[in-house]
């Protein structure tokens, strides 16, 4: 048999402690998640799922890129009404 | 709420650490839940006002369609119109405002916060409950383009990867969004607070993206970075068949983060003055 005995007097919660913990625990999940979107800003991937691909770049297009030796810089206009502006423009983004 | 037993049959709160009990309380807390939503005269309110406006958003998009060459599908036009944008930003507050507020008003908070639950499988709970009926909204919208391609034998989208990629961002734009709603529903006990709050965050989230439009003469980073967090550019992409692993990431995390906050202002009842 076991003896229960009256509990003492409730111990108070240590409101402060427990704040502080709390803070701490918003402030390192806040920092993870900054973190982690920061790599997925860095590193990321694209697939094209659409049927003719119109929106990934052909492979002749990845050759002529490959080949490339420094940084190129290239400037397109367009004048907005162009029909082929928007697709110029998903492309590029 | 069920009290698990241990061997020797006698009640105790001491033995239900097992994973398989953790997933049982997270169950029957979960079908409540859902049970709850379908009891409730607002979910049938608001799968009405949701299948009138995504109706009328596809039949706008089709009759806009009939009279002139556009360089888009049905599919694309429907997931990326003002309607569909309205309608999109207002279910949130409709569906979570009630998550908490409403326990906290009644008093059934309770009984619940005093049963041997975690208060995270309370939280997770609310949110898949929340998600579930979310995706009950959705699934209407599948018969849409079902009936326009037995109609009119043309196809609704222009691959299949479309509409994975628009239904994969409704998941989760709506996973984000149903997230935010829960942590304004735990702030208060007041279900129109709970509503107004997370309507004004989810609409300036949803919209940020816009700002670009806006001010013309920013750098290419910043332009990025708003990209970055545009919701209409990114159901844009996703739309039109491309799977990017940028949306993804950001929308899962921010998911955890709200509610990673949701769950410390719930359990703030507990020791806060």
């Amino acid at each position: 048999m076991e003896t229960v005995t009256a509990p003492d007097k409730p111990r108070p919660i240590r409101r402060l402690q427990i704040g502080a913990n709390v803070v701490l625990q918003i402030v390192l999940l806040l920092f993870l998640a900054a973190m982690v979107n920061y790599l997925g800003f860095e590193h990321y991937r694209r697939w094209d799922f659409s049927r003719d691909k119109k929106y990934a770049l052909s492979d002749k297009t990845k050759r002529v890129l490959g080949t490339l030796k420094s940084k190129l810089r290239i400037t397109v206009f367009f004048a907005p009404e162009t029909p082929i502006t928007n697709d110029v423009q998903n492309l590029l983004t | 709420m069920e009290i698990c037993l241990s061997h020797s049959n006698t009640p105790s709160l001491a033995h239900c650490n097992t994973p398989a009990e953790f997933m049982r309380k997270f169950l029957t807390l979960f079908s409540r839940e859902v049970t709850s939503y379908f009891y409730s005269p607002i979910a049938y309110i608001v799968l009405l006002f949701f299948l009138i406006v995504s109706g009328v958003d596809f039949y706008f998009q089709i009759s806009f369609m009939n009279q002139r060459p556009v360089p888009y599908s049905v599919q694309e036009a429907f997931f990326n119109s003002v309607f569909f944008w309205f309608a999109f930003v207002l279910i949130f507050p409709l569906i979570t405002m009630r998550l908490f507020a409403e326990e906290f008003k009644l008093g059934t908070i309770e009984p619940l916060m005093t049963a041997p639950v975690r208060d995270w499988q309370v939280v997770l709970s609310k949110f898949f409950g929340a998600l579930v009926f979310y995706l009950v909204l959705w699934i209407p919208t599948i018969l849409y383009f079902v009936i326009f391609q037995y109609v009119t034998h043309q196809p609704a989208a222009a691959s299949a990867g479309a509409y994975w990629g628009s239904y994969l961002m409704l998941l989760l734009l709506g996973m984000f969004y149903l997230s935010v709603g829960c942590l304004a529903s735990v702030l208060t006990r007041n279900q129109i607070i709970a509503a107004v709050i997370s309507f004004c965050a989810i609409t300036l989230l949803f919209f940020l993206g816009l700002i670009s439009f806006v001010l013309l003469d920013i750098s290419s980073q910043t332009r990025q970075l708003l990209g970055y967090f545009s919701a209409i550019e990114h159901m844009g992409t996703f739309s039109r068949g491309e799977i990017d692993t940028r949306p993804i990431v950001l929308y899962l995390s921010m998911t955890i983060v709200m509610l990673g906050l949701t769950y410390e202002a719930f359990q703030s009842r507990k020791w806060r003055l």
